[in-house]
């Protein structure tokens, strides 16, 4: 099988944030806040009032079936508010304030410790389902969704995805390398539900030890677990291009944060309250990996990570796929994976397509982002379908590499929105 | 650098008054290649063709540039004001549309036919369809041909180079192509066709300079390397098909190669992304294309060269080629995915 995708774009992966990957625990900030999940027509409802006091850990909406997953407090306090808010990328969504009283009550006790490799795949994929615990990488899936659909497709091999090949981001090296037992424990389980014989720890080239640290613990556990190693190439570490890069198809791919999420949830009978982010840019003074408690406005987190100068952009996510916000009020959730505080960029010229063909060549999905554009500007949704714009997986790199700077990713996104808004008869 | 104040709450706060943050869609980042970097790399690969053609024709040849390109970066400066165009002349687009008009010129021009060209470059071809991006023909070609048909004999009547120093007279003579035309074997040898010392447009003799070039501009991945590779390779397969030297095939398809603008036209203009296809088979089809029609103007033609008129018929094709090439390829996945959905 040929390995390594086609197309991607090289980006300056100089920013490494932090040689020793540590992982810091953020405290949690005195008022957090909970958008409650929305998708298609399906909308969370509450399950808590105004004035409640609600416990860490406890859900504050109902499960969402395959939609979505649960709302678990993520600390102890009182509801202060709920409300309808229009939140900057997300939209319109009902939000959950909870004023901490930081006394951490929990909602369920911790039972007492058992022999976790016993428990079988059944009890442990109901954990899963009850953590909440949505999966990492770009579609915002419930973790035990996914891992029902490796059953069923009956996955032999899981790939988990530690590789990272856009600038600053190191969350997935830095879970690897802080909590290497923990994540060789929860790779254990996923193995163990959707009855995969073997797994697989992609890594980029020349990462840090992170990988051996896992491998070394999973062979501590007993089974084996393999490093592969993938290009930095962004982007390699995407879910659907990953196997193709490594000539592993048919894998499932997984992700560390996933894997340490899953065994948290077992041990500690702990949903999923909180998320390891990256938070850097060059406006931040102490750039590092951070454990933030989810419902954290990013306001708190740029606090405790300190500015160095006045950022212009702030971004939620990496830099390629990210969305930048203008509210720092904006919280925490399950699908944010960084916080960027950017200076100013140089103003934009005008933009202008001089049909150079660069991002045909950059494109890993073989698609002609050029004419994808021209047709998206003129509104041709029928151009646009015929050009196969469903199959974009929206890494950006044909807008990083237009000389005319031309927003080539970002008028097909909007097309894949009018798509999913209207789909075809 | 401002350090965080921790007893009010951290900068945000202190920023807070001001904090008046832009949005953008993703990407955040963006590669640095940029119009303006491309048509520089052009530049680059331009000035040792400038240095050769003043080597063999003298200052007339810089002073003939100086005038095309001044011209045509007053006519965008003087189009942009009129009608308000953003943009401007800082993408450097209006610079290379000057140099390469000039240096397809023969020594012994007018000095007015820069400023001829520079007007049908960037006003007519560029600037009224709607500028950089939008045209349909290759402005510094189209006036190149306008030049052409308009006064033939003009920019028939080529000098011999006279390398630097020599008494400055133009001495005119006929040019490699035209003795082709003839069937006789031209009077410089395959060496002075390789060196540019030979009669001909100013820039476009010396063979040696236009690889290095055409080398540096791959290596800086500004020109694709289909469109001239498939250009070049048709010319020299019909010349060996039909030689029109009668030295022999393999020298006639040389001369062929060597002679005229073909080489020049090769690297600089048909590799122009505007007026060329994007995705690779259109580059090779468009290349073979105008390979064939630049054989059979040179064979049939009243004018000995053929390549300017070849590019300017093959550039409206681009985007027919393009679209052409993803249609077939289109159906070709829809066979397969037939044929897969069969076998299951």
């Amino acid at each position: 099988m040929a390995k390594g995708f086609a197309g991607g774009v090289w980006l300056n992966l100089d920013e490494k944030i932090d040689a020793n990957l540590s992982v810091r625990s953020m405290p949690s900030p005195a008022r957090l806040s909970y958008p409650l999940p929305r998708k298609g027509g399906k909308t969370a409802s509450p399950l808590v009032k105004e004035g409640d006091r609600v416990l860490l850990g406890q859900p504050l909406c109902a499960d969402g079936g395959a939609a979505f997953c649960p709302v678990h407090a993520s600390v102890s306090g009182s509801v202060a508010r709920i409300a309808e808010r229009d939140i900057p990328y997300i939209g319109a969504r009902t939000v959950v304030e909870v004023e901490n009283d930081h006394r951490s009550a929990p909602f369920v006790q911790k039972p007492r410790a058992r022999d976790y490799y016993a428990i079988p795949g059944r009890e442990l994929l109901e954990t899963v389902k009850n953590a909440g615990i949505e999966s990492e990488g770009n579609r915002p899936l419930p973790l035990w969704l996914k891992l029902e659909e490796f059953a069923c497709e009956k996955i032999k091999l899981l790939l988990i995805d530690a590789v990272e090949d856009e600038p600053y981001i190191s969350r997935s090296s830095a879970v690897s390398a802080r909590y290497p037992h923990d994540v060789a424990f929860g790779l254990y389980c996923l193995l163990k539900i959707c009855g995969a014989a073997e797994a697989v720890l992609a890594a980029a080239k020349g990462s840090g030890a992170g990988p051996e640290k896992v491998t070394a613990a999973a062979g501590r556990i007993g089974y084996p677990l393999r490093i592969c190693r993938a290009r930095a190439k962004y982007p390699a570490s995407d879910e659907s291009l990953l196997p193709r890069e490594l000539g592993l198809n048919g894998a499932g791919v997984l992700y560390p944060g996933d894997c340490y999420n899953v065994c948290r949830a077992v041990k500690e009978t702990c949903p999923q309250i909180s998320k390891i982010i990256t938070v850097a840019g060059e406006c931040v003074e102490k750039p590092q990996n951070v454990e933030v408690k989810l419902g954290t406005p990013v306001k708190d987190i740029l606090d405790f990570c300190g500015l160095s100068q006045k950022p212009a952009r702030v971004v939620l996510g990496g830099l390629m796929r990210g969305e930048s916000v203008a509210d720092l009020s904006v919280p925490i959730f399950k699908r944010t994976t960084a916080v960027l505080a950017l200076p100013a960029v140089g103003k934009p010229c005008a933009a202008a397509c001089i049909n150079c063909g660069r991002c045909i060549e950059a494109c890993p999905e073989r698609l002609t982002p050029n004419f994808l554009a021209r047709a998206a500007i003129k509104a041709d949704f029928a151009a646009c379908r015929a050009l196969g714009a469903e199959n974009c997986i929206g890494c950006g790199c044909c807008s990083y590499i237009c000389p005319g700077r031309v927003p080539v990713a970002a008028l097909i996104r909007t097309v894949q929105k009018e798509f999913e808004e209207s789909p075809p008869k | 650098m401002i350090r965080a104040n921790q007893n009010n709450g951290g900068l945000p706060e202190r920023f807070g008054v001001g904090l008046n943050l832009e949005t953008g869609r993703p990407p955040h980042l963006r590669g640095r290649d940029s119009v303006r970097s491309s048509m520089s790399d052009v530049l680059i690969a331009l000035a040792p063709v400038l240095g050769i053609a003043v080597y063999y024709y003298g200052l007339r040849v810089l002073f003939l540039s100086a005038v095309s390109v001044a011209c045509c970066i007053g006519l965008e400066a003087l189009w942009g004001l009129l009608f308000r165009r953003s943009g401007g002349i800082g993408d450097l687009s209006a610079v290379v549309t000057g140099l390469i008009t000039a240096l397809n010129l023969p020594a012994c021009a007018p000095w007015w036919f820069p400023i001829l060209g520079a007007f049908v470059s960037i006003i007519i071809v560029k600037q009224i369809f709607g500028g950089l991006g939008k045209n349909v023909f290759n402005p510094a070609l189209t006036a190149i041909v306008f030049l052409t048909v308009t006064w033939p004999k003009l920019n028939l009547i080529v000098p011999m180079p006279f390398p630097f120093g020599a008494a400055g007279s133009f001495r005119t003579t006929e040019t490699a192509l035209l003795s082709l035309k003839q069937g006789v074997t031209p009077t410089a040898t395959l060496m002075e066709m390789f060196l540019g010392d030979r009669a001909g447009a100013a820039g476009t003799g010396a063979v040696f300079i236009l690889l290095v070039a055409a080398v540096y501009l791959l290596y800086r991945r500004v020109i694709d390397w289909r469109t001239p590779a498939a250009m070049l390779a048709t010319v020299a397969a019909v010349a060996l098909l039909l030689p029109r030297c009668p030295a022999g095939r393999g020298v006639s398809a040389l001369y062929e190669l060597m002679s005229g603008s073909v080489l020049f036209a090769a690297v600089f203009m048909a590799t122009d992304p505007v007026t060329s296809p994007s995705t690779g088979p259109g580059r090779a089809v468009s290349g073979v294309l105008c390979g064939l029609t630049t054989a059979f103007l040179r064979y049939n033609g009243i004018f000995p060269e053929g390549v300017y008129f070849a590019l300017l018929l093959t550039n409206p094709l681009s985007t027919a080629l393009d679209l052409g090439w993803l249609r077939l390829r289109q159906k070709r996945l829809a066979v397969a995915a037939r044929k897969g959905g069969m076998s299951q």
